[in-house]
């Protein structure tokens, strides 16, 4: 079990990382998302062992770390653009951290090919680094950093170099390893689809400090600051005062603004929200139909799954579900 | 707040500032640096300085009457401007000649293409001797030609292109052949015609390559000591060769260090303009990979022109190189290697004290422990240039760079006045001219390692430690594989220096010992078509042996890692 304690670190003079707290348990994988800046990095490279945490404690079943150099931690670390060593084939690359700790040759042979199937690399032993495609070097990079069966397996935005299809299906493949190999994994990454799909935990993370941490149902259920919703793609957060002014649905309790959900809207005669629509665009199942208000209210943007799809210009009245009414504290930026 | 508080909130600032610096690394950083300091100011500030202060000081108080001469000497004002000219038409010339080249080998794929890249690349790497006397068994008399062009600018010229058609390709054609080609289809899809895209998009984007291989020509033709010493002949003379003449013949030394100053001003002339100018000029380049610019050449004018850059390249390159090999097997008997076998017959010549074979041995000799000194200097200098980017680094990499900018003949004249007297009395030792020859490879040793040492992404050494490698293992298992391939090539480019330097081992080789260039100067002083006919046959030689070397640094630099 990782337990991160009253954390502060920083990198290059400005502080990453102020007084963090975090819990990993075994077999759990935990997204750290965030934009960049946020400190993620920075945290992973402090239980790494890369850079050394100014004031708090880092341990592992409760032995302190601190004391713990980085090639002793046995932790694996897969980084954004690989590091794959140049000089050596995906073979030796995937043998290094076997080779280290000192393994005998037949065992770590017997432990390349077993990964290299794990990963779908068998057949590519011999190749050299500048011989792969960016998937397979990916592979590469996750073989090697699982061989020697790290206690706490880490990746730092390994798929950002990717593009869009291929980080979504290397993503599926991850996650089936990753929940196969019961491994517990520290996974880095500001794109919070890739964080929903794999995550067992997400900790959202903001100016070094955590802003919201759940299950991926519980973060997308309930994002409780405007920051959370804002960063998660949440669309119509709009603040309480003008909610209250155009007379819209505000709950109960203290909050600084309110999420109306796209898809919780619906027309009815003696809805709240009153607005002439303004533009359509397709979107396979839906529509997304954006209104424009009376003033001093924004605009809207409405998921129409409802026949028959509003027409540019038509008056709409609509009303929303509870459910889909999400209060958040925090100002806009 | 009061002032007390807050000197006492700074004080404690400092106190935690001072915590953080790697006290045990700069210790270490000063450790490494300490030889690579010492050897510049032993073997390049210091004789250097002594020129200087000759050549103010002549006889320990100011005196400018030397360096009055220079200015109002007719001679030696002529000799100046003579340098200066001849160095412009050289790089306008060689510009002009290699832009097209530089095009052709960097846009189109043909067969056989890296194998001409890699070939007009030989001359770099040439002895100026031997390309003296190539030019020398083709235009000079009784040249192939037919013309004796010796004494004229001509063929003074034609040399300087034929050294410097390698540095326009490689520096512009490195650059061209990486910018994206679409910047130039936008303005063409603007309007512009194909002079037009050319003139206001492409070339001032190659602008800073122009620019840098122009002041390389420039320099290179300026400090030109080897090449006009055989082929100027009398008439045509450059400040190098006089200084070399001021000293050898003439034993003026006061006028020698004057001239030496005044060139010393020319170069660092050169220098600032051009660091300048690229400070002003730099742009943000988005470079793209090769591929997305090479075409094969489909028209049919396309096909002309890589046709007539082609046979410039064998009209200018490889003609004279094949012509010296010819010649050196011509005997007056017919075809044969006479002149080769008298090579190791020491009573051949009355001109040299030994054996041609002793030259060989010793230039081999000398080659080797050139090789090792620099790549020991320079290997640590490297160390510390490549490892990390400060301010202090940046001055440490361009205070070692400065015998790039520096006349081979202002060293060898530097060692000469400056190294004789005390445990620095050096000139009667032989080691003085490995020491020199190390001294004038050291930038080159630098300038190699330093980029392959930066290519060992940080990562990499992260990444092993992750998988459990101790740092004294990260060391063995990233950075000595790769450090130790780029310390072979460095080693074998200073060999090759060492072998072809001719510029300063003139100014401090004894009689009784020689190299393979000095030797050859020394037959070509002589009359004789035996002479001339056993400088040729050696200076084959010595192109196949530094050849040698430089194939075998290839093969090392074949596998690089981090090449765009």
């Amino acid at each position: 079990m990782l337990e991160i304690s009253g954390l502060k670190a920083c990198y290059e003079d400005v502080v990453a990382i102020h007084h963090l707290d975090l819990t990993i348990e075994k077999g759990e994988i935990v997204c750290l998302l965030g934009p960049s800046g946020c400190g993620k990095s920075t945290l992973l490279r402090v239980v790494a062992g890369l850079e050394k945490a100014a004031a708090g404690v880092v341990s592992w079943d409760d032995e302190d770390l601190a004391r713990v150099r980085v090639h002793s931690r046995g932790f694996g670390l897969m980084f954004q653009d690989y590091a794959l060593f140049p000089h050596r084939t995906v073979e030796a690359n995937i043998a290094f951290g076997l080779e280290m700790h000192r393994r005998p040759k037949p065992e770590i042979a017997a432990r390349v090919s077993e990964v290299m199937a794990i990963v779908g690399l068998e057949g590519y032993g011999d190749r050299t680094i500048g011989q792969l495609s960016g998937g397979q070097q990916q592979r590469v990079a996750l073989a090697r950093a699982i061989a020697p069966s790290p206690k706490l397996l880490m990746f730092d935005e390994p798929l950002g170099a990717l593009d869009r299809n291929m980080r979504e299906r290397l993503v599926i493949e991850l996650h089936d390893i990753l929940t196969t190999l019961g491994t517990t994994a520290l996974y880095v990454t500001h794109d919070q689809e890739e964080a929903f799909a794999l995550a067992d935990r997400v900790v959202l993370m903001r100016d070094g400090r955590i802003e919201q941490m759940g299950s991926p149902a519980e973060l997308w259920a309930r994002p409780r600051t405007r920051f959370a919703a804002e960063f998660l793609g949440f669309r119509n957060i709009i603040d309480v005062q003008t909610a209250k002014e155009c007379g819209w649905p505000v709950p109960e309790g203290e909050t600084d603004a309110v999420v109306y959900r796209p898809d919780g809207f619906e027309e009815s005669e003696t809805g709240a929200f009153k607005g002439v629509v303004v533009s359509r665009t397709y979107r396979g199942d839906h529509f997304v139909v954006r209104i424009s208000p009376t003033d001093p209210a924004p605009d809207l943007l409405i998921h129409v799954r409802w026949q028959p799809v509003p027409e540019l210009g038509q008056e709409l009245r609509l009303t929303i579900d509870a459910e889909s009414v999400i209060p958040v504290v925090g100002n806009a930026e | 707040m009061t002032t007390a508080t807050v000197g006492k909130h700074d004080r404690h600032r400092l106190v935690e500032k001072l915590k953080t610096v790697n006290w045990k690394g700069i210790a270490g950083g000063l450790a490494v640096a300490a030889i690579p300091l010492a050897f510049i100011s032993i073997f390049f500030l210091y004789p250097v300085g002594s020129i200087v202060w000759r050549g103010l000081a002549p006889d320990g108080t100011i005196d400018i009457g030397p360096i009055k001469r220079v200015v109002t000497d007719p001679d030696l004002r002529q000799i100046a401007w003579f340098t200066l000219w001849q160095a412009a038409v050289s790089t306008v010339a060689t510009l002009l000649i290699a832009m097209p080249g530089a095009y052709v080998l960097s846009h189109y794929k043909f067969r056989g293409r890296s194998l001409i890249r890699a070939a007009v690349t030989i001359p770099l790497i040439l002895p100026t001797v031997v390309v003296g006397v190539a030019f020398l068994s083709l235009a000079g008399p009784g040249g192939a030609m037919g013309v004796n062009l010796k004494g004229t600018i001509w063929i003074i010229l034609i040399a300087h292109m034929f050294y410097n058609y390698a540095v326009v390709v490689r520096t512009v054609g490195g650059l061209w052949g990486h910018l994206d080609p679409r910047l130039e289809e936008a303005a063409r899809a603007l309007g512009a015609n194909r002079f037009q895209a050319f003139r206001r998009v492409t070339l001032p984007l190659l602008r800073p390559a122009i620019g840098a291989a122009a002041s390389i020509v420039f320099l290179f033709s300026f400090t030109s000591f080897g090449v006009i010493l055989i082929l100027g002949g009398a008439r045509r003379v450059t400040l190098e060769v006089e200084i070399y003449r001021q000293t050898a013949e003439l034993l003026n030394l006061p006028v020698a260090a004057a001239l030496a100053v005044t060139q010393l001003l020319g170069v660092f002339l050169i220098l600032t303009l051009y660091s300048r100018y690229q400070n002003k000029r730099s742009v943000t380049l988005n470079l793209r990979p090769s591929s997305e610019v090479e075409k094969r050449p489909v028209h049919l004018g396309q096909k002309l022109v890589l046709a007539a850059n082609l046979l410039l390249m064998a009209g200018l390159l490889f003609v004279p190189l094949a012509v010296l090999v010819k010649r050196s097997l011509t005997t007056e008997q017919g075809l044969g290697f006479g002149y080769y076998t008298r090579l190791s017959d020491p009573g051949a010549s009355s001109v040299l004290a030994v054996a041609p074979t002793e030259a060989l041995k010793n230039s081999l000799t000398f080659a080797l422990i050139a090789a090792l000194i620099a790549l020991f200097v320079g290997g640590l200098a490297a160390s510390i240039v490549g490892y990390k980017k400060s301010r202090t680094t940046q001055w440490f990499d361009a205070l070692l760079m400065l015998p790039l900018g520096t006349s081979a003949v202002t060293v060898g004249f530097g060692f000469l006045i400056a190294l004789d007297s005390g445990i620095l009395d050096l000139r009667s030792k032989t080691i003085i001219i490995p020491l020199a020859h190390a001294l004038v490879a050291l930038p080159f040793v630098i300038r190699v390692m330093v980029p392959i040492i930066q290519s060992i992404d940080n990562n990499l050494r992260e990444s092993a430690a992750v998988l459990g490698a101790s740092p004294i293992r990260v060391w063995r298992e990233i950075d000595l594989p790769i450090v130790a391939k780029a310390g072979l090539v460095g080693a074998g480019f200073a060999a090759a220096v060492s072998l072809g330097e001719f510029g300063a081992t003139a100014f401090i080789v004894r009689p009784n010992i020689t190299t393979l260039p000095v030797a050859i100067f020394r037959l070509l002083s002589r009359p004789g078509a035996v002479n001339f006919g056993m400088a040729m046959a050696m200076s084959v030689v010595l192109m196949v042996v530094t050849g040698l070397v430089m194939l075998g640094v290839e093969h090392f630099r074949a596998g690089d890692v981090g090449t765009f």
